[in-house]
């Protein structure tokens, strides 16, 4: 494996590559916070982001024998973690549509990305976050799959547009137009939702 | 996902600026163009609020990251998709070889157990005879020879197996 002086996770990545468990677990106390923090931005649900960002995790430990640096490692991390929570919101999209919607009601399942701990000094503040925060689920909710990563990574991972496209593995150019595109229906449904349309 | 990307990215190169701005992607000098052009151009600028109070609407809760052992857990199942990686990395005769091997020794195993002699099983036999022979171990060739002869004889006597060995009989 190539090694890439500039990131020190490279040198961790390549033991890793030889089976040292040790090591993972030291890229894995690196990258865990961030790692799970995309997954709930991906997914809109605490638990199934703690789960996959373990199987991301896993999947990473697996594939760095045969993984070939091009940038920083936690982009490649990244990379792996956008890719697995679109597969599983594929999944879920198929599961709920063969099961008829029989999974419960429309965002009963993302309650507990909710985090009570950042709570607002009152009630009515609290309220209006936790509504803030449900109709920007909602917003994300219904972007394509692409726009959605390009703009969760933009918006609340704070990536430049340099390194969603090394992320994602696309060019600049196509960033610049899907987070235009992203922002540009967002704009739309706001304007519906001010207008009083549902 | 290429999908999305299907119509050209030269489309609205004004709209695509702005977005770079309030994200903050641009160097210092365009940022100060754009800049300009907004305080120029009031559609652009309506334009750019409309973009801008849409960006800044968007919020979501904080994470409350890894919880407590999450790190070993991963550790843990790495650990164990290790050990499963090293047998899938084997080579294929090995694998195939081992399988072979369980195979055999299951449908052994299965006769072995199933085989009955009078109400006996054949395992118990094997193991009293042998038992018998560690005792009564020959101290010369000749007495090696009586015994491997009464044995045969004993064997031959009794179709089950069961008697003419000089030892003990199994009740």
């Amino acid at each position: 494996m190539e090694q890439r002086p500039e990131d020190p996770d490279w040198e961790v990545l390549t033991r890793v590559a030889e089976g040292d468990t040790e090591s993972f677990g030291v890229l894995v106390e690196r990258h865990q916070d961030r790692l799970i923090r995309l997954c709930e931005r991906m997914l809109g649900d605490r638990e199934t982001a703690r789960e996959a960002a373990q199987e991301v995790f896993l999947k990473a430990f697996r594939k760095a024998s045969t993984y070939r640096p091009r940038g920083q490692v936690y982009t490649w991390l990244y990379r792996i973690a956008v890719n697995h929570c679109l597969n599983r919101l594929r999944r879920r999209k198929l599961v709920r549509f063969l099961s008829f919607g029989e999974t419960g009601p429309a965002g009963q399942d993302r309650e507990t990305a909710f985090d009570p701990a950042d709570e607002a000094p009152d009630a009515a503040t609290r309220a209006e976050a936790r509504e803030r925060w449900q109709r920007t689920r909602e917003l994300i909710d219904r972007l394509p799959a692409g726009q959605r990563a390009v703009l969760i990574l933009a918006k609340f991972e704070g990536l430049s547009y340099r390194q969603i496209a090394e992320t994602l593995e696309i060019t600049e150019g196509a960033v610049e137009s899907r987070l235009f595109r992203a922002v540009q229906r967002l704009v739309k449904a706001q304007e519906t939702q001010s207008r009083g349309v549902p | 996902m290429n999908g999305e990307d299907r119509k050209p990215v030269t489309d609205d190169p004004q709209g695509r600026l702005l977005m770079r701005w309030i994200h903050g992607d641009l160097a210092a000098d365009e940022a100060r163009a754009v800049e300009r052009r907004i305080a120029e151009d009031p559609g652009l600028a309506a334009r750019h609020r409309r973009l801008a109070a849409a960006w800044e609407d968007l919020r979501l809760p904080a994470s409350a990251g890894a919880p407590e052992g999450f790190r070993d857990g991963a550790v843990a199942a790495a650990r164990r998709l290790a050990g499963e990686l090293t047998w899938s990395l084997a080579p294929v005769w090995a694998r195939a070889g081992s399988l072979a091997a369980l195979i055999i020794g299951l449908v052994l195993g299965t006769s072995f157990a199933t085989v009955d002699h009078g109400g006996l099983s054949e395992s118990r036999l094997t193991v009293d005879q042998d038992a018998y022979a560690l005792l009564a171990e020959p101290s010369s060739l000749a007495e090696s020879f009586w015994l491997t002869l009464e044995e045969s004889e004993g064997s031959l006597a009794d179709g089950n197996g069961n008697g003419g060995d000089g030892g003990e009989r199994v009740p």
